[in-house]
């Protein structure tokens, strides 16, 4: 059901076609110089220069990411780099994808009672919640990798091991402040009481 | 958006208390959901009718509001900033003037992408006309969001059931009366605008305070409650029924998309058929909340319910199957 259309009154000029043709040039030519001229001084090394491009150019130039996002997990190493992980199983149920599987076996300490002997994480099936992170009881698990480049050919390859969440470092963060969390104790600090991320 | 239907719904069965620090926070997660929904549909309608400098200039728009919910929330979308009585994460004093920023660079922005599709000849011929459905059947179909707010219906659970910090901040609700692509077109290119401006108001209006409530008792059983959101394609409603275990008895979400689908067969009557791709793409459809399934045997007549594992199987077996393994 079309209804007539009420076009627009053109111009003389607008009519006559050819300066409106060069309008549309210049301005074409215009965003191409600036640019060009932007990405030369760039790269001579003038970085106040405003960017020639809103994209990144994705290896090479990475984006700052927030110190809030959510990046691959890992697990944090008591001093004597065994894990934190008191293997409570906390995680494996607060996770709406149940793509946490824990098998725990007995830690040597008597003081501590259990200690993950598998731990793996299922990237391809995560959905980066942190519910986990949130759930922990420990403050084992942690999402502050700053990795989020990962990609495997096979199902299997996405599935991260207990070795590879223990060799993961929390990423070195300069960007925004945020208080969403302390930073980051390290794996030498005693396990400190729970807090809640959001009120930290 | 669906966390905050579901999390409102849960705090109306057991009477949960929202801090007023977090019902703001909510707000502005909402509306800068809104605003990037918006965009994104304005671009992806520039894309299906051909007109790919807009799919270009508005993502490019979009693209510091996904950025600045990645400072807020830890995540560009699926923020995950909601828990039962309030939220997970406060908007620190730091990113205020960050969110003014974005704000502003998109305010001006979009009045820009405004003015220039307005008197874009082209895209009017394309969308003007096209796609109607009339004010009545508006109402008949009971469609949603800016899709009946563009036929003339003033539908808006913001305004007509008030929830997080919308009472506060109020909403001027944006209604076109052209009832065709145009008009909702035209209705979510001024709701982003709207939104910037309770983007701006919530902030400003924020009390100091907790973000969220103290909850000391486990839910008790048995309450029911529905809560309804305004999300960007129209209203949302979540049904929940609590249980003695963790986790909800009984737990619905209805879609906007499941109502607005309805109004698609009689718009895109008596149309040509490359009008078709925009009229259905005009009520913003999302097909993944509407999609229903039931498998039923045709041997025994049996219904059958699958579980998440089986359904996993069954897809890595078809994947297996195509790549011919
Ligand atoms: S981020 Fe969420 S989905 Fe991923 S492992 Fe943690 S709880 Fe599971
Ligand atoms: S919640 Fe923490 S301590 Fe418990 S199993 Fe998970 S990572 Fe380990």
């Amino acid at each position: 059901m079309r209804i007539p259309q009420s076009e627009k009154e053109l111009t003389f000029w607008e009519r006559i076609y050819f300066p409106e043709v060069f309008r549309g040039l210049a301005i074409t030519a215009k965003h191409f110089v600036v640019n060009m001229i932007r990405h030369t001084l760039r790269l001579l090394g003038f970085k106040n220069v405003p960017k020639g491009a809103v994209t990144y150019q994705y290896p090479e130039e990475i984006r700052p990411i927030s110190t809030r996002l959510r990046t691959m997990h890992r697990l944090a190493r008591r001093a004597d780099g065994s894990p934190r992980c008191v293997a409570c199983m906390m995680c494996e149920t607060v996770c709406p994808a149940s793509c946490i599987y824990i098998v725990a076996g007995e830690h040597p300490d008597p003081n501590i009672e259990k200690v993950p002997i598998r731990f793996d994480i299922d990237l391809g099936k995560c959905i980066f919640c942190g519910y986990c992170v949130e759930a922990c009881p420990e403050d084992a698990i942690r999402m502050d990798t700053g990795i989020y480049n990962f990609a495997a050919y096979t199902r299997e390859g996405m599935v991260l091991t207990l070795e590879e969440l223990l060799a993961h470092e929390p990423a070195p963060y300069v960007s925004v402040p945020t208080q969403d969390k302390a930073p980051d104790p390290g794996p030498l600090a005693k396990s400190q009481p729970v807090s809640a991320p959001a009120s930290a | 958006m669906h966390s905050t239907g579901y999390c409102q719904a849960l705090e109306k069965a057991a009477q949960i208390e929202v801090p007023p620090r977090a019902r703001f926070i909510r707000t502005i997660i909402l509306e800068l959901e809104r605003i990037h929904s918006h965009l994104l549909w304005l671009g992806i309608a520039g894309h299906i009718i051909g007109f790919d400098t807009v799919l270009m200039q508005v993502w490019r728009i979009r693209e510091p509001v996904m950025w600045l919910a990645e400072q807020i929330t830890g995540n560009r979308k699926l923020y995950g900033m909601n828990i039962v009585g309030g939220v997970r994460r406060d908007i620190p004093k730091e990113l205020h003037p960050k969110i003014i920023e974005v704000m502003d660079k998109v305010e001006k922005e979009t009045i820009a992408v405004l003015n220039a599709v307005v008197d874009d000849t082209t895209l009017r011929m394309r969308l003007e006309g096209v796609g109607v459905v009339p004010n009545k059947d508006a109402i008949a179909l009971a469609i949603l969001g800016p899709s009946a707010r563009g036929s003339g219906v003033a539908v808006d659970v913001r305004v007509d059931h008030p929830y997080a910090a919308y009472a506060e901040v109020g909403v001027n609700v944006v209604v076109e009366t052209g009832e065709d692509i145009w008009a909702r077109t035209v209705v979510r290119i001024k709701e982003t605008l709207e939104s910037v401006r309770i983007v701006r108001d919530a902030l400003a209006m924020m009390p100091e305070g907790p973000i969220e409530a103290k909850i000391d008792e486990p839910i008790p059983p048995g309450l029911v409650a529905c809560s309804s959101v305004e999300a960007p394609r129209g209203e949302t409603h979540h049904f929940v029924i609590t249980s003695d275990e963790p986790r909800p008895y009984r737990w619905k979400a209805r879609a906007p998309t499941f109502q607005n689908l309805q109004a698609v067969p009689l718009s895109i009557m008596e149309e040509t058929i490359a009008d078709v791709p925009i009229t259905v793409g005009s009520f913003d459809p999302c097909f993944s909340c509407t999609e229903r399934v039931e498998a039923v045997d045709v041997r025994t007549g049996e219904l059958k319910v699958y579980t998440k594992r089986e359904l996993e199987q069954l897809s890595r077996a078809k994947t297996k199957l195509l790549r011919g393994e």
